[in-house]
């Protein structure tokens, strides 16, 4: 038989030509979707691939809903869902989230928004016990270690429209993802797989932000060893 | 709310709606699919007009992830639509579709024969190396699947790296190798 399975391709094609095999009765589109986008729980997601791997058509409207979400990233990512669950994940391991939480729809609805607000109002909190003005501070800078990721920009620094240069500190090997949000808590960027430890954003994406507006922002270091370090919510205002 | 005049859409509009679909449906389309290409982005722009109209009405909300959502759904059915086509021709007899690749049953054959030994082999697989197999299997890099799958990286890449291991095993043991 012509085939080599040292091909990666080949075993996709493989993988994708069985298409007509499948048992259309038992395929939810919607449900597909909503997994790829990130848009059900991570279990649910797993459910959703076991089934695919039994059942061929599900596996093809998988990879037509991936084709469309890539194109529809940068509008509205999967990644921001999915980075919120692992954010609503670690503040609950981090907070012990009472049960009145869990069980409010609305929190649940939103917990990504509230975990920013939460994260951003002990990044404040943070801030403001470190600020310069305060007895006995230590800056961001002096404090960056290859266990944690600092911002190097001053508190309070105004970055202009033209050059929006984040910066953060260094971690050998690392690579970073990156997410800036609006004061009003929507994803204005996400980008991931960055190699060095700072990031011009370009002035088409902040268009639409006032002169004054006080941007957050947050970095998640991918460590050589597969661990994630998450920094603290920072802010950033425009000039 | 999309305004009927300009497509536009909570921040798409139908001129840069368009590029998107094509990009993705030419990244998909099957091979006997590949002269029919254009038509599928045709019929999914279609249908997203239609409920750009219905948005308009106040009826449905207006948003790009709803009208990506609204092409996957549209796409899905056309392609399985011209499959059934294509295996039962005489069903539909204005619309036949001709397959790019009629001229190779054999290469048609053996990806089929190839791809039912995979499923068979992600059977036996364990269910973590399964999953980081299939989505590699469907396209997604290490990084798209560590958050899909929701694991880090690492053991991502691991799983993965193992699962096709022990797929490629499988393979040769069942017959198929260069």
């Amino acid at each position: 038989m012509s085939f080599n399975p040292e091909d990666s391709e080949a075993l996709r094609r493989a993988f994708s030509a069985m298409a007509e095999d499948g048992d259309l009765d038992t395929v939810d589109d919607e449900r597909i979707w909503r997994a790829v986008r990130g848009e059900l729980s991570r279990e649910e997601r797993h459910a959703v691939i076991e089934e695919t791997a039994r059942n061929p058509a599900m596996a093809e409207s998988w990879r037509i809903a991936k084709a469309l979400s890539d194109e529809l990233g940068d509008l509205v990512t999967a990644d921001q869902r999915l980075g919120a669950e692992e954010d609503a994940e670690v503040s609950a391991r981090q907070t012990a989230t009472p049960s009145w939480v869990a069980t409010r729809p609305w929190v649940r609805r939103h917990q990504w928004s509230l975990g920013f607000a939460v994260a951003a109002m002990l990044a404040l909190s943070i801030g403001l016990s470190q600020s310069p003005w305060m007895p006995g501070s230590v800056s961001q800078y002096r404090q960056a270690t290859q266990d944690e990721v600092v911002s190097l920009l001053a508190e309070g620094e105004r970055l202009p429209r033209q050059d929006f240069t984040l910066r953060w500190s260094a971690i050998e090997d690392a690579r970073y993802r990156l997410r800036l949000l609006t004061p009003q808590l929507q994803v204005l960027l996400d980008v991931d797989d960055l190699g060095t430890n700072e990031y011009r954003v370009a002035a088409q994406q902040l268009s639409a932000i006032p002169s004054g507006s006080r941007l957050l922002w947050q970095i998640d270091a991918h460590l050589p060893d597969g661990r994630r370090l998450t920094s603290a919510t920072f802010f950033a205002e425009m000039q | 709310m999309a305004n009927p005049e300009t497509g536009q859409a909570d921040g798409i509009s139908l001129d840069e709606l368009r590029p998107k679909l094509e990009r993705a449906i030419y990244r998909i389309c099957p091979a006997w699919l590949s002269d029919r290409r254009d038509d599928l982005v045709q019929m999914a722009m279609m249908k997203i007009m239609q409920m750009q109209r219905r948005q308009s009405e106040g009826m449905i909300p207006a948003n790009a992830s709803y009208l990506f959502r609204v092409a996957h759904s549209a796409l899905v059915d056309e392609i399985r639509r011209l499959r059934r086509q294509r295996e039962s021709p005489l069903e539909d007899s204005d619309d036949t579709v001709e397959p790019r690749d009629a001229h190779d049953p054999e290469r048609d054959a053996v990806a089929r024969q190839t791809g039912r030994a995979i499923k068979d082999c992600l059977g036996l697989m364990k269910q973590e190396r399964r999953m980081a197999v299939i989505l590699y299997l469907q396209g997604h890099s290490v990084p798209e699947s560590s958050r899909t799958l929701g694991w880090k990286r690492k053991r991502t890449e691991n799983l993965v790296f193992r699962g096709l291991d022990n797929l490629r095993h499988c393979l040769r043991k069942k017959g198929i190798q260069p």
